[in-house]
């Protein structure tokens, strides 16, 4: 198939200014934990035989250029395993134009009415599986298992501000009690300040 | 301007605003972002790549979005990124 040329100049420069969240595994007890703004990553954690997770709050997917900003953003960092998205404003109807070439989309809607929302790229030479999600009107919470290496556990929740707090930690410790000990990443955007 | 000529199903021909007398009828672009009209530029390529107006094909812009359809599609998509394009063209 005949590509159309590589994403729009402009568009990465876009994304650069969230700040987003790479991760690193090597072993289960060994965590490399990045906190900085995406341009200072791409230099970072070059070893090939790390798992690498991103994590972003994309606020909607939906935006112009957004899906585009991201691709490059995945580009540049080069062979990121899984791509982890909170508030990406979707629709059921709408996750089939939103694939990723070469990443496979699991996405956890708002049940009903527009914004909120999870969502996960995983690379398609990885295997994966939806455990258990949870999704109401406001807070969606989402674990899947995605085999890199070994079974990772992977939660992966959001939760608006001004929302009912009791109602969204009942859902989370449910869920949070089910994961086990190890091989597990928590990520998300909880509100909770 | 345009969708409420649209709406109205008025036709505004070059008389009506004073360019002589002719009938030729005055027709509306949308104006629209680079980052949009490369967008649409890159759409109406893969309309033509896909079969065009004979494969029930089209793209159009409307209130500076641009809108994709093939046959198969119930209803149109807002494309808003290179990435979807590509991904329709796949299929």
């Amino acid at each position: 198939m005949s590509s159309f040329s590589p994403a729009h100049p402009q568009c990465d420069k876009h994304i650069y200014k969230y700040p987003c969240n790479l991760f690193c595994f090597s072993s289960p007890d060994e965590c490399i934990d990045n906190n900085k703004t995406s341009s200072n990553l791409c230099r970072n954690m070059t070893d090939s035989n790390l798992c690498r997770f991103l994590y972003l709050n994309i606020r909607s997917l939906k935006e112009a250029h957004k899906l585009d900003s991201l691709h490059t953003l995945i580009d540049s960092l080069q062979s990121v395993d899984v791509v982890l998205l909170t508030e990406t404003w979707l629709n059921e109807h709408e996750e089939k134009y939103y694939n990723l070439p070469g990443y496979s989309l699991i996405s956890l809607n708002r049940s009903k009415g527009r914004g909120g929302g999870v969502a996960a790229y995983v690379k398609n030479s990885y295997t994966c599986s939806i455990v258990k999600s949870v999704t109401t009107t406001t807070h969606s919470i989402l674990h899947f298992t995605v085999n890199i290496n070994s079974k990772f556990h992977i939660l992966l929740f959001y939760n608006p501000s001004l929302s009912n707090l009791s109602f969204f930690l009942s859902d989370f410790e449910t869920i949070l009690r089910e994961l086990p000990p190890s091989n597990t990443l928590v990520m998300g955007d909880s509100n909770f300040n | 301007m345009k969708a409420d000529l649209l709406k109205k199903k008025v036709k505004i021909a070059a008389s009506h605003i004073g360019l002589g007398s002719s009938n030729e009828l005055i027709f509306f672009d949308d104006h629209l972002t680079p980052y949009q009209s490369a967008l649409a530029y890159k759409a109406r390529q893969l309309r033509d790549r896909l079969g065009g107006r004979e494969k029930d094909v089209a793209t159009w812009t409307a209130g500076g979005k641009v809108f994709f359809k093939r046959a198969t599609d119930v209803k149109a998509v807002i494309i808003n990124s290179v990435v979807q394009l590509n991904s329709l063209g796949d299929e």
